[in-house]
């Protein structure tokens, strides 16, 4: 069966490192090739015209926006399609609740976060910030070394449990498949 | 996973500014430097001048000033060839040293002991207007002052600065501020030697016995900044088993290099999670002996079911990306130069590599450096790491700082810095 493409618009280097490790082999596996557009270094209106143009040839996609310092994600979501000249449908945004590195944290087990040198690490995710990631990082680690080490043995049963933007994602565009749905062009609830 | 170990830096000093003055194309600058810093201009406008002057202190340490001139081409190509007749080459460089300051005891009235903190300091070099031989080099370390009690207490005693000055004639002498904290007995060497005219005080640190420590540990720092200019033909052949243990220059030891990583499980495991993170195809990377006397890395890709492809058989792309982990990630060095890090990369890469670079630079404390003619490493490295080279009408080359440049915001509001970078609008 030949692949599907998949556009998945991503803020930058650690969200795709996140999608690369965890999301894509799942959507593979339903048959999607994934393809990432990193829009924060870009010019907003080349990521508008790119949406528009996956609209206009019906290819799916996914826009993935942290909650930064917006209080709820519903209000994240009407501020990304305002700013994005309402070029996504509204359906199709993911907001990160509260940043990537929440998700990368929720993942994380005690025995593997202890092997990573953490002291604790919190029950919920859904309040950790980058800053508050770092500062849990032991002093002279790579960043980049020890997300790679959060993510060989990330938990995605746990993660669930421990973030809830993350159980939406999940149970929104991969178990109900709704990406199939956006494919097909069909109008969503 | 065992829990990741990085390599401890032997000294963690970092460069804050550098000055340069009749250095090759340069006729005067200062620059100021912070952990990540990308260099960019149009053929020709200056940079691999400028990434010279941080090969010359290196060489200047490391095989001697004589050397160092040599390697370079000679005392006229070091000078500036418009440089007026009479005119020096200087070469200053700034050093912040707060992480790990380099620390000198000595005596003072007697018995009291008196500890030296030096948290900065200024390196310069004065070259001869031939090039060829010195007139001046001048360290000055900015100091506070501990009296060191026989209990093990210690009582602060204010700052203040200690300066060697090496001469033309070869003398080196120095001066202490607060003067009633200078060493006794006096501030003199204690053989009075004479450096040659072409020896740089860098070679001979115990010139000043007191001092010495001081000047060891410049000299150390600038032994140890790691410039790579890969050539991956080169880093794709099998190495000879005697060699380096570190990178060499062009990458050519590559194998020799990985082998020492891949040996140790934790360097091992840390290292393949790096490289799978820009290379998701690669299942194992190994390094296997040919004939007991060279090494070849073998890489097994997802897509060739089992089997090992030799190095020599690899993309460049593959080789280049592989060197520049083990460059970033395990040598020892405080300061990383990469020219065109970019080559044989395709550019939906470089983000993920540019972000390594920042990461190393912020999480490891390793100062890195890259040239590049890449939009997406413009792109990514960000406004405020961008150093500007160009030619000025007058073919001096002449640097600034994207992020100082105030007559670009308006460009910014509409396009990407990327972008002027290509029309070559910067």
């Amino acid at each position: 069966m030949a692949e599907k493409p998949l556009y998945v618009l991503l803020e930058g280097p650690d969200d795709e490192r996140f999608f690369d490790r965890i999301i894509t082999p799942i959507f593979e596996a339903q048959g999607y090739e994934t393809k990432v557009w990193k829009y924060a270094c870009e010019k907003k209106l080349r990521t508008i015209k790119l949406i528009r143009i996956f609209r206009k040839a019906g290819i799916p996609y996914i826009f993935v926006r942290d909650l930064d310092r917006t209080r709820y994600a519903r209000r994240r979501v009407q501020e990304t399609l305002k700013s994005y000249e309402h070029a996504m449908e509204a359906r199709m945004v993911v907001v990160v609740i509260a940043e990537i590195e929440s998700w990368y944290l929720a993942g994380l087990g005690k025995d593997e976060a202890i092997r990573l040198g953490l002291s604790h690490t919190p029950d919920r995710t859904d309040r950790v910030t980058k800053e508050a990631f770092n500062a849990l990082i032991p002093k002279g680690i790579s960043r980049i070394g020890f997300m790679q080490g959060v993510l060989d043995s990330f938990d995605i049963s746990l993660a669930k449990r421990r973030n809830r933007s993350f159980r939406y994602f999940m149970n929104w565009f991969i178990e109900d498949r709704r990406v199939d749905e956006a494919d097909a062009g069909r109008d969503l609830p | 996973m065992p829990s990741p170990q990085y390599p401890s830096l032997r000294c963690r000093m970092k460069i804050s500014k550098l000055s340069i003055r009749n250095f090759k194309s340069f006729s005067e600058t200062s620059v100021v430097f912070g952990p990540f810093t990308v260099i960019i201009g149009p053929n020709a406008a200056g940079k691999s001048n400028f990434v010279d002057v941080f090969t010359f202190l290196s060489d200047c340490a490391h095989e001697g000033f004589a050397n160092a001139v040599s390697l370079q081409g000679g005392g006229e190509y070091i000078r500036n060839l418009r440089a007026p007749p009479g005119e020096t080459t200087r070469i200053s460089v700034s050093l912040d040293a707060t992480a790990d300051p380099a620390k000198v005891r000595f005596f003072r009235d007697g018995s009291r002991v008196i500890e030296a903190a030096a948290l900065s300091g200024t390196y310069t070099i004065t070259l001869s207007s031939d090039g060829c031989t010195i007139s001046e080099e001048v360290i000055t370390a900015s100091c506070t002052y501990t009296l060191a009690g026989r209990d093990g207490q210690v009582s602060s005693l204010g700052e203040g600065e200690i300066t060697l000055v090496r001469s033309a004639d070869g003398t080196v002498g120095c001066t202490v501020t607060p003067a009633g904290l200078a060493p006794e007995p006096e501030c003199t060497p204690l053989v009075p030697t004479r450096l040659a005219p072409d020896e740089s005080i860098l070679e001979s640190p115990a010139i000043y016995p007191t001092f010495s420590p001081l000047v060891s540990r410049l000299g150390t720092f600038f032994r140890r900044i790691g410039h790579y200019d890969l050539d991956p033909r080169l880093a794709k052949r099998a190495s000879e088993i005697p060699g380096m243990a570190e990178l060499e220059h062009d990458g050519s030891n590559l194998a020799l290099v990985l082998r020492t990583i891949l040996a140790d499980p934790e360097k091992r495991h840390r290292a393949w999670s790096l490289i799978r993170d820009l290379l998701p195809f690669i299942e194992e990377i190994r390094v296997d002996t040919i004939a007991k006397r060279s090494l070849i890395a073998t890489v097994k890709e997802r897509y060739t079911s089992g089997t090992a492809i030799p190095s020599f058989l690899l993309s460049d792309g593959t080789i280049n990306l592989t060197a520049l982990v083990v460059i970033l990630y395990f040598e020892e060095k405080p300061v990383v130069i990469i020219e065109e890090s970019e080559r044989n990369i395709h550019p939906h890469l470089i983000a993920k590599l540019v972000s390594m670079m920042q990461d190393v630079a912020s999480s490891l404390g390793r100062q890195v450096i890259v040239t590049t003619h890449h939009p997406e490493v413009v792109k990514y490295g960000g406004m405020e790491s961008l150093l500007l080279l160009r030619r000025d009408r007058a073919g001096y080359s002449v640097i600034s700082r994207a992020s100082e440049r105030a007559e670009l915001e308006v460009f910014l509001e509409n396009m990407g810095i990327d972008e002027l970078y290509v029309q070559n609008l910067l």
